[in-house]
């Protein structure tokens, strides 16, 4: 869809206000401003994080020759963030790769020889071969693929499809393993649906803002900009900024708090005791809609079963919950005390009373914000809980302004890793492979026998490190993703099974990433507009884009990789006898008849798309993404999980499911917003079968592990704003590479001084698990208090991940990148 | 860029191949990752800490869309009582300061007071290290 006139001129009010008062304006800018008239505008999400900005990218000729603000989307209202600024750029780095390159000596693949340009068809017969030997030599289970929240919701389907109804194993897990599982965690036991039952016009419709953890200011940018301009525009507004060291967000806050990491679990049940003790809990809310359940507790750290912290655990992994009373839950969090709390976190009590007293009040309408500080923990699931549980306890949930929000990392976390099922235990539409009618479901949609899933959940993204480096997974294909510089304990538990002679590694992506270099096949990617594409943002809000640019030369998308892959395999080749006997007539297809020319997904022609490319649709010949989303939205329609029709996303700068008649929801679970919730319901939490959300009695138990003797800082880590995750992208972007060329140790001046360093000196940073070298910032925008160091990861050249222990929540097997001990030391 | 050169010239040669046929007898490429020809497992010494000018002139726009860049280092406080950026960029001050002023667009009245969503500046506008060159080419054009 290209935009109209009126949009356009709207668009460009920015820069006609400019040359209005008189700014002079650069001559490069005149130049494009006289040219612009041949520039077409469409519409296309941003392609970084999880606020799901729409921007407008002019194209001529095409290329990209600009990128800006979308003034229609609701979400940004016309502004970027730097980052989306210069998506214009992204595409355009000189070492794109042009063709698939496999390890090769004399002629053949050798996994130490080097890389040599083959033709795609050469890449995939060599990569199913080695599939096939894989299957046939060790099973199903040898066979794997990490992919991403960064992937269009039709290539997370196409793949989850290609293994869980094709190879038959259910090793497919999503980078937002890394990021949102812990949330994911956190809604099913609370809830038992995924997602924000919120969505962002809470931002203009709350009194008080709560951070926990998350550094907006940096990493959601323009939900800080709506944030801000509530704040500075709405006389009752206040902030409160939680994090583990000052940082931008800080500069907003009303009531900033620095706690001592782990202790948020301390903080938060002292806040539902305060409520408790206020007698401040909205009892009718309570008792109507709410129950009560007591977790188990010691559940050890996801480490590997042979690891000394996890045979101390009683309960590892255990998820298990028991029913309790109002009276039993408030005895449990009865010794969080203002005092303990603040003697744990080392937040003065005036702060902390200040903040439980916003939540506790029934005037003051709270919107609770968190992203990785609260999901990337060892206990994760819980803290998300226990943040619910405030909001439960006050009633202060799913209406306007009163919002428990998890924020998301990545473009189509929601969209496609969540919604679609990309995890190795889920399904579409919220469903687990564990559970047998969700599998039949999920068959019967799929039209493929009874027996087809298995029921076993597959390796998760760390649990495929460690199988890769254990020999057991052998065949593995990483997209959209760089797990060896994002993925924690790189040198024991990443790099080791990239290199094991026992494995294949293929690495889909657009540039020649460290995770490609260790790679011995690399496939050469379209990414962003150079395929159509979908994604679903924060706050459940389904966004599509058209084709805007041709392939470049030697490209393929991840989806058409993924069909093309599917080819290649015959359903004789890859499945049991006792399997194909349930439906003999299936022996002699390939999986790509079976899984995608199935009657459904290649319903419709190329005809029904209206955007001027789609390579796809060429090579396949028909409508290959209209087929995939049909086929997938059967799942959620009627479920909770209501799609619109095709165009409609096409056409709108997204619609936030359940879409039901046409009509988007804006906040789930309440009358009269959320069609689900029927007249003299209030409020009905659907996702459990009697309609109760829980509230968890939860408690504080450390970290996996604390500073000691010799490693005696802790190390959090995370983004910062000018760089997108790794940087593959935006390091390739010439003004944001000189705006942020290179990671920092942020660090307390009197620690830098006990160490005899100073602003700008080379150190090494060090962990039992390896060493990188980095500079001392003792001045910039991040001002750790004393023990506590920050590094950001978007450095290839510094993998500060090397450093990370391996921990997860054993819940969510998400893991903690927010607290690593270690040392430092001069160069 | 030598390496990067070669590879394009390889590429080159290959599309010449154009079919099926399994290029066994093609020659490896050089390729490699940002972080030039170093082992994953090495650890890099640490590049130089980067400088920002104290103050510069008007950096061009690559595209007209672009939020102009900060030509000078950008570690001026902005907090809700003060916006450090306004001591020189508000319209009262921009004049005699010889600073570019606040965006019309940026702006709620004839006075020139900000936007509660543009009031921190540096989300859109960033400033350039003075030591350091672009990691990679990058070949995008407005022609």
């Amino acid at each position: 869809m290209s935009i109209s006139r009126r949009e356009f001129l709207k668009a460009n009010a920015a820069a006609a206000a400019a040359s209005a008062v008189g700014i002079a304006i650069p001559i490069n800018m005149v130049e494009a401003a006289e040219s612009k008239s041949d520039i077409k505008w469409d519409k296309a999400p941003c392609r970084f994080c999880g606020v799901g900005c729409s921007v407008l990218v002019g194209t001529r000729k095409g290329k990209i020759v600009a990128t800006q603000g979308d003034p229609e989307s609701p979400v940004n209202k016309g502004l970027n963030c730097i980052k989306g600024y210069f998506l214009s750029k992204i595409m355009y780095g000189k070492d794109r790769l042009t063709t698939p390159l496999l390890r090769m000596k004399d002629g053949k693949y050798d996994k130490e020889g080097d890389f040599t340009p083959v033709s795609w068809d050469v890449a995939l017969d060599t990569m199913a071969e080695k599939w096939k030997a894989s299957i046939a030599k060790k099973g199903p289970t040898s066979v794997g693929m990490f992919g991403s929240g960064q992937w269009t919701i039709w290539e997370g389907y196409a793949a989850s499809k290609l293994h869980k109804a094709g190879f038959l194993t259910n090793n497919i897990d999503p980078n937002a393993r890394h990021c949102m599982a812990s949330a994911v965690g956190g809604f099913m036991r609370t809830f038992g649906i995924d997602e924000p039952m919120g969505c962002y016009d809470d931002l203009e419709a709350a009194d008080h803002f709560v951070l926990w953890g998350a550094n907006m200011a940096e990493m959601h940018p323009i939900l800080w900009a709506r944030l801000t301009d509530r704040r500075l525009s709405h006389k009752e507004a206040r902030v409160h900024v939680l994090s583990t060291y000052e940082n931008r967000s800080f500069d907003l806050a009303d009531n900033a708090m620095v706690f001592k990491p782990q202790t948020d679990l301390v903080i938060l049940n002292y806040i539902a005791n305060y409520i408790i003790q206020h007698n401040a809990v909205n009892k009718d809310f309570v008792s109507k809609h709410t129950k009560f359940a007591l977790g188990t507790t010691d559940i050890g750290y996801g480490l590997r079963p042979e690891h000394p912290l996890e045979k101390k655990a009683k309960n590892s992994g255990n998820g298990s919950s028991t029913p309790i009373s109002f009276t039993e839950y408030a005895k449990f969090v009865s010794t969080y005390t203002v005092e303990y709390a603040s003697q744990m976190s080392g937040v003065p009590v005036e702060n902390l009373e200040i903040m439980a007293k916003a939540y506790a009040d029934p005037n003051i309408k709270v919107m609770s914000l968190w992203t990785m500080g609260i999901n990337q923990h060892t206990r994760g699931v819980w803290a998300n809980n226990m943040l619910y549980n405030i909001h439960l306890l006050t009633g202060k949930i799913a209406t306007p302004g009163n919002s428990p929000f998890s924020l998301t990392g990545q473009p189509s976390a929601c969209g496609t890793a969540r919604e679609v099922g990309t995890f190795s235990h889920r399904l579409p539409a919220d469903m687990v492979v564990k559970n047998p009618q969700h599998r039949e479901i999920t068959e019967k949609l799929w039209q493929v026998p009874a027996g087809t899933i298995p029921a076993k959940p597959g390796y998760h993204a760390v649990q495929q490190s460690r199988m890769l480096k254990d020999g057991k997974l052998n065949c593995y294909w990483t997209m959209c993703t760089n797990n060896m510089q994002a993925g924690p304990n790189i040198n024991d538990e990443i790099y080791p099974g990239f290199r094991n002679p026992e494995n294949f590694i293929v690495v889909s992506d657009p540039y020649p990433t460290i995770t490609a270099m260790a790679a011995d096949l690399i496939l050469p990617t379209a990414m962003w507009v150079e395929k159509e594409g979908s994604y679903g943002n924060a706050e459940r809000r389904t966004h599509f884009w058209h084709q805007l640019v041709p392939t470049p030369e030697g490209s393929k998308s991840d989806l058409w990789q993924l069909v093309e892959f599917s080819k290649r395999f015959k359903v004789s080749e890859v499945w049991p006898a006792e399997l194909i006997a349930k439906q003999p007539e299936l022996a002699d297809k390939t999986l790509y008849e079976v899984l995608f020319a199935n009657g459904v997904i290649n319903k419709f022609p190329s005809s029904d798309c209206k955007g001027t490319y789609n390579d796809e649709n060429d090579h396949f010949g028909f409508y290959l993404q209209k087929g995939i989303f049909e086929e997938y939205a059967q799942f959620g329609r009627g479920h909770g999980h209501d799609l619109a029709d095709f165009d409609a996303y096409h056409q709108t700068r997204g619609l936030r499911w359940p879409v039901v008649n046409g009509k988007e929801t804006t906040r789930r679970f309440v009358e009269g917003s959320d069609p689900y919730v029927k007249t003299g319901e209030g409020f009905k939490f659907y996702g459990k079968p009697d309609g109760k959300a829980v509230i968890f009695a939860l408690p504080y138990e450390p970290a996996a592990e604390e500073p000691n003797e010799e490693f005696d800082l802790w190390m959090s880590t995370g983004r910062v704003l000018e760089h997108w995750h790794t940087g593959s992208m935006t390091a390739r972007v010439p003004e944001l590479h000189k705006a942020m060329p290179s990671a920092q140790v942020f660090m307390h001046p009197a620690d830098a001084k006990a160490r005899g360093l100073a602003q700008g000196d080379e150190v090494t940073v060090a962990s039992p698990r390896g060493e990188i070298n980095t500079r001392v910032e003792t001045k910039g925008r991040n001002k750790p208090p004393r023990g506590v160091v920050f590094m950001p990861f978007f450095d290839a050249k510094q993998l500060v991940n090397k450093l990370l222990l391996d921990a997860t929540d054993p819940l969510s097997k998400e893991t903690d990148f927010k607290k690593c001990p270690v040392k430092i030391f001069k160069a | 860029m030598k390496k990067l050169l070669s590879v394009a010239a390889i590429l080159l040669s290959l599309n010449a191949y154009a079919g099926q046929q399994a290029l066994a007898d093609s020659t490896p490429v050089q390729v490699e990752s940002r972080v030039g020809d170093v082992a994953i497992t090495d650890n890099s010494p640490a590049e130089a800490m980067a400088t920002y000018p104290t103050r510069g002139k008007a950096i061009p726009r690559s595209f007209a869309q672009q939020p102009p860049l900060i030509p000078h280092k950008d570690s001026y406080r902005i907090t809700t009582d003060k916006n450090g950026c306004l001591t020189c960029h508000a319209w009262d001050k921009a004049k005699r300061m010889k600073a570019t002023p606040v965006a019309k667009s940026h702006v709620v009245d004839d006075k020139g007071t900000l936007n509660g969503m543009n009031y921190f500046c540096v989300q859109c506008h960033v400033a350039q290290a003075d030591n350091k060159q672009p990691l990679m080419e990058n070949t995008f054009t407005t022609k």
